[in-house]
């Protein structure tokens, strides 16, 4: 139970109240008794001294350790919190007043902060400020491409030629074609995904089977950025799905078969350094079926 | 409609096989959502966006499989899978999800 929980409560027991506040008093004067001998000896890094940070460090450890000896439970590190103050008054306003606004006091500042309250500060500069920065060069980059789209290519017109973009947009024209009407399961070959065909016999066991589609993305020719090339996309992955198990069952006919057991379909990349083609593998076992 | 990975439905007698069904969905790449998530994966919690992202995939891919077997006229799916697989690369963070099994009715 923290010491805000003890206070919190309605019957407080003034010798447990004691022994807190006995401990933070304690914290807090070793706290200032480091930050005061980190001045004196100028424990410092390039004018930078380190007691902003040891000093909140060592009240903490100080208090949380008495605390844990008196009452078996710690307060909190509160004078940790007040060292903070502490440090931040007398460092930047009492000690140095004539310190002002530059880079070195905000990076100090900042520094200090995040000693202090290391999720908060993480997480503004992790995530907004980072986030902010993306949004804003990802808002510069659509703006830059749209000028650079509409600019160019007038002018290659201009002097004749034809203008061929580094990268193009996934379209219909230069990736997806139309899926094709015909039924998978309308090939004469049936589809199974289990091991064992219940019901049905198995006449003969063929062999395994693959049928497989490479969709090429060589040179990284497309980016997927909008909605629609992701539905794009994912018809190619369709389609390509289609036409791995036409071949499967291409071959499976082919030997004799008329079914295919515990069939799988696996998605993998390959040539990732040059680019992320995809590999559709379709793959079964043929057999025949009664 | 009974969704089952299993071989057989136990129990129960089928009827008819009608080959195979397919669901797919993409999860695309969104900077924002990869790098919120990477970030909370550093200062701790839950990368609850994508656990979003991906559930609504599964789901999408799911429904679009089971219309198909209803189109068959089939009463459940058998030999279920369901398989996710990052594009990775150049695609960033894009997932595909795929499910299919095995369209059959029972009695």
């Amino acid at each position: 139970m923290s010491l805000i929980d003890k206070l919190n409560k309605n019957n407080k027991d003034p010798e447990e109240i004691g022994k807190a506040v006995l401990s933070i008093v304690f914290g807090t004067f070793i706290g200032c008794l480091t930050y005061a001998l980190s001045f004196r000896f100028h424990i410092d890094i390039f004018g930078w001294n380190l007691a902003f940070v040891f000093a909140p460090l060592f009240a903490g450890y100080a208090e949380t350790y008495l605390s844990i000896k008196l009452m078996d439970e710690t307060t909190g590190a509160i004078s940790a919190y007040l060292l903070f103050f502490v440090t931040v008054i007398h460092g930047f306003i009492l000690a140095n007043p004539t310190l002002g606004v530059n880079g070195i006091t905000v990076g100090a500042i900042i520094v200090i902060l995040q000693a202090a309250f290391p999720t908060l500060i993480n997480y503004f500069f992790l995530v907004v400020v980072i986030g902010s920065v993306s949004y804003l060069f990802g808002f510069f980059k659509q703006w830059t491409d749209k000028l650079y789209y509409t600019i160019v290519p007038i002018f290659y017109k201009l002097i004749g030629r034809e203008f061929v973009p580094k990268r193009a947009a996934l379209t219909v024209d230069n990736f997806a074609t139309n899926l094709e009407e015909t039924d998978i399961n309308d090939l004469g070959v049936l589809f199974m995904t289990t091991t064992h065909p219940w019901q049905v016999n198995v006449k003969e066991y063929i062999g395994v089977f693959e049928g497989s589609v490479i969709i090429p993305n060589e040179n990284r020719f497309f980016e997927i950025k909008t909605k629609n090339e992701e539905n794009l996309l994912l018809i190619r992955f369709q389609e390509a799905k289609d036409q791995a198990l036409k071949q499967l069952a291409k071959e499976i006919k082919d030997h004799g078969g008329n079914g295919v057991l515990d069939l799988e379909i696996e998605y993998n990349i390959v040539g990732e350094l040059i680019g992320d083609s995809f590999h559709i593998v379709a793959k079964g076992t043929g057999v025949l079926l009664e | 409609m009974i969704l089952s990975s299993t071989n057989t439905l136990e129990g129960k007698q089928i009827k008819q096989y009608y080959g195979i069904v397919t669901g797919e969905a993409l999860i695309g790449a969104n900077v924002y959502k990869d790098l919120f998530s990477g970030v909370r994966d550093v200062v701790g919690g839950r990368t609850s966006k994508y656990e979003e992202e991906i559930q609504k995939a599964r789901m999408i891919a799911l429904k679009s499989m089971e219309d198909k077997a209803l189109d068959f006229g089939a009463n459940a799916i058998i030999g279920l899978k369901i398989n996710y697989a990052n594009l990775g690369g150049t695609m960033g963070n894009t997932i595909l999800v795929t499910a299919y099994g095995t369209a059959i009715s029972y009695i």
